[in-house]
C-alpha cells in the first residue's frame, strides 16, 4: 500500500468558460477515490487539518512527512491555475537538498507535456522552469488525453505503484 | 497485435531490451535497434501510450529533461508473454516447418 500525497491545482484559469463542468479539485477528488479503492492511502493538502501558527511551507513538510508518503502525483490539465502546484513542486525540489523525496509522478496532460525523442517537453509556456527544476528529483511522466484518459491513467498508476 | 504491442515493428525487442538492460536512453535504443530516430520515437510513443514503459527524467542532471525508458509491471508481463511465444515456436518448430520459423525470425529481426 503506498501513501499517495495528490497535488495539482484548484481552479481553472477562466472559471467563467472551463474546460469541464468539474473543477480541478473534483477531478482530485475523483482521483483520490480512485487510488483508495485501488488499496493505497491518499490525501489531499485541502483536507488536512491546520494547526496554529504553521505557514504554509511548515503544512507542507509537515504533511509529506506526517502522512509518511511514498509518492507524490501532480495532477496537470491544461487551463488551469498551477501557480500553488509549482510552488509545491519547488518545496519539493528544496527537500532534496536534506535527503530524500518520495517517488514523483506527473499525471500531465498531453497537451500540457510531452515527451519526444528523449525528452521531456512543457507545452504550456512559461512553465518550463518548474519542470527543470522538478525534472532533478527524476520524475515519471504518465501522459493522459480526454477525462476518460485520465480515469484510466489513474488505475494504471494505482498497480504500477 | 498483442496486449496492444504491434509484434510487426521494434517494439518487442525494446521492451525486451529494456528488461533486460534496465532504463535506457533515446539514444542507447536507437542504437541498439539500429533504426531511424522517428521510428523509434513512434515505437516509444505507442509504447508509452499502451503503458508497457514509462519515460523518468534522469535524476540530478543540470537543465536538461532529458529522460530514460524504464520498463512497467504491465511491460514485463508482455516481456513474459514474449519469451512464452519464442518458447512455443521453438518447441513446435518440427510441426510448424523449420524453415516457416527461420524465415519468421529473420523477418521479425529486420522488423522496422
Amino acid at each position: 500500500m503506498a501513501q499517495i500525497f495528490l497535488l495539482g491545482p484548484g481552479h481553472w484559469n477562466n472559471p467563467s468558460q472551463p474546460p469541464m463542468s468539474q473543477t480541478p479539485l473534483d477531478v482530485r477528488r475523483k482521483l483520490l477515490k480512485i487510488f483508495r479503492q485501488g488499496g493505497h492511502d491518499a490525501f489531499i493538502m485541502e483536507d488536512q487539518r491546520d494547526i496554529e501558527g504553521e505557514d504554509i511551507v511548515d503544512r507542507f513538510y509537515r504533511i509529506l512527512i506526517e502522512r509518511r508518503t511514498t509518492d507524490v502525483v501532480v495532477y496537470w490539465p491544461t487551463h488551469a491555475k498551477m501557480q500553488t502546484t509549482h510552488d509545491e513542486l519547488v518545496l519539493l525540489r528544496s527537500r532534496h537538498a536534506f535527503g530524500t523525496v518520495p517517488a514523483l509522478w506527473l499525471l500531465h496532460d498531453e497537451a500540457a507535456a510531452s515527451v519526444a525523442k528523449g525528452e521531456l517537453k512543457v507545452n504550456e509556456s512559461p512553465r518550463s522552469r518548474y519542470l527543470e527544476a522538478v525534472a532533478r528529483l527524476g520524475v515519471r511522466s504518465v501522459p493522459w488525453t480526454g477525462q476518460k484518459g485520465l480515469y484510466e491513467a489513474a488505475r494504471w498508476l494505482v498497480e504500477e505503484i | 497485435m498483442i496486449l496492444g504491442m504491434n509484434l510487426q515493428s521494434i517494439q518487442p525487442k525494446v521492451v525486451l531490451l529494456i528488461r533486460a538492460e534496465g532504463p535506457q536512453r533515446f539514444s542507447e535504443i536507437a542504437g541498439a535497434m539500429q533504426a531511424n530516430p522517428n521510428t523509434v520515437d513512434r515505437a516509444l510513443k505507442a509504447m508509452i501510450k499502451n503503458r508497457f514503459i514509462v519515460a523518468e527524467t534522469l535524476p540530478g542532471q543540470g537543465r536538461t529533461t532529458r529522460v530514460q525508458y524504464r520498463i512497467t509491471k504491465r511491460g514485463r508481463a508482455a516481456a513474459e508473454v514474449l519469451d512464452a511465444l519464442v518458447g512455443s515456436i521453438r518447441q513446435h518448430e518440427r510441426e510448424l516447418g523449420r524453415d516457416a520459423v527461420r524465415a519468421a525470425e529473420a523477418a521479425y529481426a529486420s522488423a522496422d
